[in-house]
Order: C-alpha cells, then structure tokens, then sequence
C-alpha cells in the first residue's frame, strides 16, 4: 500500500492544492473538489468586521471534510509567523501548519534564518510544521533534524510557474530525507507536476496553476491525474535511456519480399 | 466610554463587556474565528469570561483562501 503520510496522518492525495487567487469562494471550492485533494492550504487573515455576514472560505470548503492548512503566507518574521499561527491553531483546533517565512517582497524567497528560528519554537510547542523552504539540501537536513513532519522546497519562484529547474537539488533533497518532501511553489503546468512526483517527491502543492488556468476546473483534474500518474511512474522505475535504437518489433518472423 | 483598537481600527463602545459579547454585536460566529487579545491567543472556552477593557488592543482572524 503506497501511503501518504505527513506526521500521523495519512491523506489520499499527494496533491496539495492552494485556495487563493480563484474568482470566487464557489470557484474555489470546485477546484478543490475537482483536484481530489483532501488538504489545502489556507490563509490566516482579519474578520471583515464592517460586514461580517459575507461568506467564509468554512462555508464552501468543509474543515471536516478537507483538512485546512493554515499558512503564513505574508509574514517576513519569526514573530509574525508564531503570532499567525498560534491564531490558527485556536480557529481550526488542530495543529498541522504550514510555515513560512518571507525574506524578499519580489522573490518571496524564503529567509531561511527566521524559517529555521520559527521551526523550532513551533516543535516545541507540539505544532506538526510543514515548511516553505529553498531548494538547499542543508536547510532541508537541519529542519528534518529540527523535528519537522514535511519540508516543501521550491520549484521555482512562488506564482512565477516556471516549473523545476533545479531538479538535481530537489533530487538529493528527496534522498537524504527520511520526512516526506513536498514541492511547493512554481508548478506551472501537469507535465512539471509529473516531475515533481518522478524525482521521487511525496507530494506537490498547486495553487496559481490551477487558479489561473483559463479553465481552473479542469486543470484541478489535469493536476489530479499528473501527480497519479507521475507518483505511478516512480514507482514502476523507468527504462534505461540509451544512446542508440532498439527495435520494439521483433525481427525474427519478418516477411521477405 | 471605552476606546479599543478592533482589527487594526479605533473602535467606541459604550461599556464594557465581554469577548463572546462582542462577537455577538458584530454577528461573528465565534466558531469560525480565532481572537488574539493584547497579543495573546485566547481559548475560545474563555471567550464568556474574558473582558475587554478601556486601550485594548483585539484582532478577530479567520481562514481565507490562500497558497
């Protein structure tokens, strides 16, 4: 049975689907459920207290069913981060978080000092943390000793699409790691998904490349179908590549004319 | 007259009273909310008993769509 398990808990998809950037909440919710993912990131922000009657995220995609991730998207500290997340904890009550901590506004590179900081005081304050982290195997390594249930390195820039083009560095990530390894953040299309989940990867997270797909329904599907087919792929092993033909058909039998 | 700032806002009320009091004067179901008050989380269980006084500083969360 190929499981997928981060920390204690098992989902059923290895695809992680963000809920921002969708037309609407109805939106949203379709592509959530298109996706097949049982996990998706949200994020944390203030009630609109002038009009609190309009319609929360909680009322189209159903914490019970869908396990809320919350994140920390946005915060550039430590303190910020903690301070976020500790809020999330007492809104959903449960204590997997996605964490991430912020060094650049135009990369929205992770700082890896105040990731690393943050990490440990979440630990130790019995979160299970889910990390944005850069695509450095050492980063990665000191969070997995940290006590961190997944590390999340990046694909490429956040909402940039441009896929994986470090794929060696999310390969010895993957290797050295005994915690599950997530790509987040640059998927851009299926076939990068495929990928992801070729280089062995546990998961992916999906979020601009399904929201601002012309039709996000279907590239929900599209990304469902990928990280399937990509994790099957793994797991069958692929051919050796070879520098020369080598004929599918048999040439014994052949008609002579 | 009590003055405390509400989701980054200056916000007046009247007298004094409790966190589960103001939810329910801005139609907020507290399930759906997490509230930190003078930074510091509090439980949901103790939103009855909580008081809110005079330069408090309350900021009312809750999950949006987000990557």
């Amino acid at each position: 049975m190929d499981q997928f398990k981060i920390g204690n808990r098992i989902f059923k998809s290895r695809l992680i689907v963000g809920t921002g950037k969708y037309k609407d909440l109805k939106e949203t919710s379709d592509a959530v459920n298109s996706s097949g993912a049982d996990l998706v990131t949200v994020a944390v922000r203030r009630v609109n207290i002038i009009n609190a009657k309009e319609p929360m995220l909680m009322d189209f995609i159903d914490p019970k069913k869908i396990t809320y991730l919350p994140n920390t998207a946005g915060c550039y500290t430590s303190d910020d981060a903690l301070r976020t997340l500790r809020l999330a904890k007492e809104s959903g009550g449960w204590n997997l978080v996605k964490l991430e901590v912020l060094g650049d506004e135009n990369t929205l590179y992770p700082n890896m000092q105040e990731t690393i900081k943050s990490a440990k005081i979440l630990v130790k304050e019995g979160f299970e943390v889910m990390v944005y982290c850069s695509d450095d195997p050492i980063a990665c390594r000191q969070l997995e000793d940290i006590g961190v249930v997944a590390v999340m390195p990046l694909g490429s820039l956040i909402g940039s699409g441009q896929g994986i083009p470090n794929k060696l560095n999310i390969e010895i990530i993957k290797r050295q790691s005994k915690i599950p390894v997530i790509v987040d953040a640059g998927i851009g299309t299926a076939s990068d998904a495929v990928i992801a989940m070729e280089l062995g990867c546990d998961g992916v997270l999906v979020n601009s490349a399904i929201a601002k797909a012309k039709n996000p329904i279907l590239m929900a599907e599209s990304m469902k179908n990928a990280v399937i087919a990509g994790r099957q792929s793994y797991l069958s092993g692929r051919m050796e590549k070879k520098n020369i033909a080598i004929a599918s058909s048999p040439k014994q039998g052949k008609i002579n004319i | 007259m009590i003055e405390i700032q509400l989701n980054g806002e200056k916000t007046e009320f009247s007298n004094n009273f409790t966190i589960e009091e103001l939810l329910a004067k801005l139609i907020i179901d507290k399930n759906k909310v997490a509230v930190e008050l003078n930074g510091a989380v509090i439980p949901r269980q103790k939103y009855s008993i909580t008081k809110i006084v005079n330069k408090d500083v309350i900021e009312v969360v809750t999950f949006i769509g987000g990557g």
